[in-house]
């Protein structure tokens, strides 16, 4: 309660501590006390005989304006409109902004920080091409197979190509033409045989190896020649028979290079004619990998072509086991052979001891 | 019909604004009648009595309401609101007008208030209680003259006025005392008067 309120309201004997403390501020005693009530309460009649009540115009005037269609505004809290449209509410303050906000910034965090940490590489993938797969390990396990070959003809005691006339190097540049010849003529001697008839003759060999000693043979025989081929160079002139290593080696390191090149095109040529073969053997129905085995027999004869110590083995021995990516099983099975030299046995026959040979290799353009 | 009529006297001010604000007349119509003549006097008391000034200052008041409703912030009182809008509409009269009633020089905080029994029983002859007390009014200061009227002609509270006015309550409550004491004393012989 305020000080006019007091002192409107009580008198001066009313008063308790609390308030006679207050109005000591303006009445010091009870006359001035007296004299202020006196005041106040003509004032207030005054002011009570003073007001005025406002005009039916004014009335009328201020809500003919609040009527004007200028200063109309539509109510909306009614109806569907309280539902529909709320208005006074600003964007962000909408539910459906603020969950899509949300919405956004969880996304985006995913996808930016990727917080599970997936990798890719870990995803699966649809990998169509597994035979290529297979060609390629092949293709790497060939090459180290006769990286393993060249080795053991590097230990082979030749003389020095310095030794060598003029003429013989340019016969030895010849001669690689002779191993590209004589792959080329291998390859046409196998592929000559249908592959129904390669499949019967695979078929048969679960029932006895006299087709396949008869291939064997075949490619020994063919092998052994390849072996003449190189054998050549003590047949042209070396004084000692044998090939030298120092400046020599690098026609014979050149030749390797060559023929495992050449290699490396013709499994990939094999791969291609595996397809061939896996399209058309229908005859048979035998497994791919049986088409895989007969294909890769090819493989074989063309790794003989270039591995002089293959020469002597026998060609029953990797007819079967130059498979597709198992040249592994092929090596294991040459040392098998090698046991049995004596059976494949090692012709040594010189060019010039056979006129076919002689006028096969020196009429080669 | 009525009952399907809302009853807006239950709702505070700030509440029938905000509806106003959302497009309701309703709502401002009972605000109207809420402060019709409360700030018809108001504006009676600051603009020298003057019925007709004061009612064309009250219809532009409630005019500007329903103009620009968004003005109002609901965060504030809407009757402290209303009267400071009042307030600063008559400073700008008395800024236009550059009237200012003669005599009306503001009184010293200090000053003592001491007045000549003869010029008393002078004004007792001449005037009335009422006319004696506009005229002490118009003698005051701005500061004191404001306050008082507040307090007595327009029942505000204290802390309304401090509101209005954007100062300190303590200040409203000092300025209260000085006026009040002053006019007490002046006005002192008419209780003389109208006891014998």
């Amino acid at each position: 309660m305020e000080v006019e309120e007091i002192i409107l309201n009580k008198e001066y004997f009313e008063l308790n501590e609390t308030e006679r403390n207050l109005v000591q501020e303006l009445a010091k005693n009870e006359q001035e006390y007296n004299d202020l009530k006196w005041f106040l309460t003509s004032t207030k009649t005054v002011a009570a005989n003073e007001k005025i009540t406002a005009s039916e115009d004014l009335k009328k005037s201020v809500f003919a304006e609040l009527n004007n269609p200028a200063n109309k505004r539509i109510w909306l809290n009614s109806g569907a409109g309280a539902t529909v449209a709320k208005p006074k509410k600003k964007i962000y303050q909408m539910p459906a902004f603020q969950v899509a906000i949300a919405a956004c910034i969880v996304v985006g965090f995913f996808l930016i920080a990727n917080p599970f940490g997936e990798d890719d590489t870990q995803l699966a993938l649809n990998d169509t091409t597994v035979s290529e797969t297979v060609i390629e390990e092949a293709g790497l396990d060939s090459v180290k197979f006769n990286a393993e070959n060249m080795e053991v003809n590097e230990q082979l005691d030749v003389s020095p190509l310095e030794d060598l006339p003029k003429d013989i190097l340019t016969k030895s540049q010849e001669e690689n033409q002779f191993y590209r010849d004589g792959d080329l003529k291998q390859k046409d001697l196998f592929s000559g045989t249908t592959n129904k008839e390669t499949s019967g003759e695979r078929n048969n060999l679960t029932g006895g190896n006299a087709i396949e000693d008869q291939r064997n043979e075949d490619i020994n025989q063919l092998n052994t020649e390849e072996v003449n081929t190189i054998s050549t160079f003590s047949d042209m002139g070396v004084e000692d028979g044998s090939l030298g290593t120092g400046a020599g080696n690098t026609s014979t390191d050149f030749a390797y290079e060559i023929a495992v090149s050449e290699e490396l095109e013709e499994m990939d040529e094999v791969a291609d004619e595996k397809m061939t073969v896996t399209g058309s053997n229908n005859v048979t129905n035998a497994p791919v990998m049986q088409d895989l085995e007969f294909s890769a027999d090819e493989d074989v004869v063309l790794d003989d072509a270039v591995d002089i110590d293959k020469a002597d083995e026998p060609a029953g021995a990797v007819t079967t086991i130059a498979g597709i990516g198992n040249m592994k099983k092929m090596k294991n099975n040459r040392e098998a052979s090698e046991g049995n030299k004596d059976v494949g046995g090692r012709t040594t026959l010189s060019i010039a001891e056979s006129p076919e040979l002689t006028n096969l290799f020196f009429t080669v353009p | 019909m009525k009952l399907f009529k809302k009853d807006y006297s239950a709702f505070t001010d700030e509440n029938l604004m905000q509806q106003f604000q959302e497009g309701n007349n309703n709502a401002f119509k009972e605000l109207y009648s809420r402060y019709e003549n409360y700030v018809l006097n108001f504006f009676y008391g600051k603009l020298w009595s003057d019925r007709e000034k004061a009612e064309d200052f009250t219809h532009d008041l409630f005019t500007k309401i329903i103009k620009n409703p968004d003005s109002f912030d609901t965060s504030r009182k809407f009757k402290t609101w209303l009267f400071s809008v009042a307030n600063n509409m008559c400073k700008n009269e008395y800024k236009k007008q550059s009237v200012r009633h003669e005599g009306s020089q503001s009184m010293p905080e200090d000053r003592e208030f001491a007045g000549s029994t003869a010029a008393a029983d002078e004004l007792v002859d001449k005037k009335n209680f009422a006319e004696a007390l506009k005229e002490e009014l118009n003698k005051l200061g701005d500061k004191h003259r404001q306050v008082f009227e507040m307090r007595h002609f327009d029942g505000l509270a204290l802390n309304e006025i401090a509101e209005i006015l954007e100062i300190n309550t303590g200040t409203v409550k000092s300025r209260l005392h000085h006026a009040t004491k002053h006019l007490a004393d002046k006005l002192a012989v008419f209780k003389k008067t109208i006891a014998g």
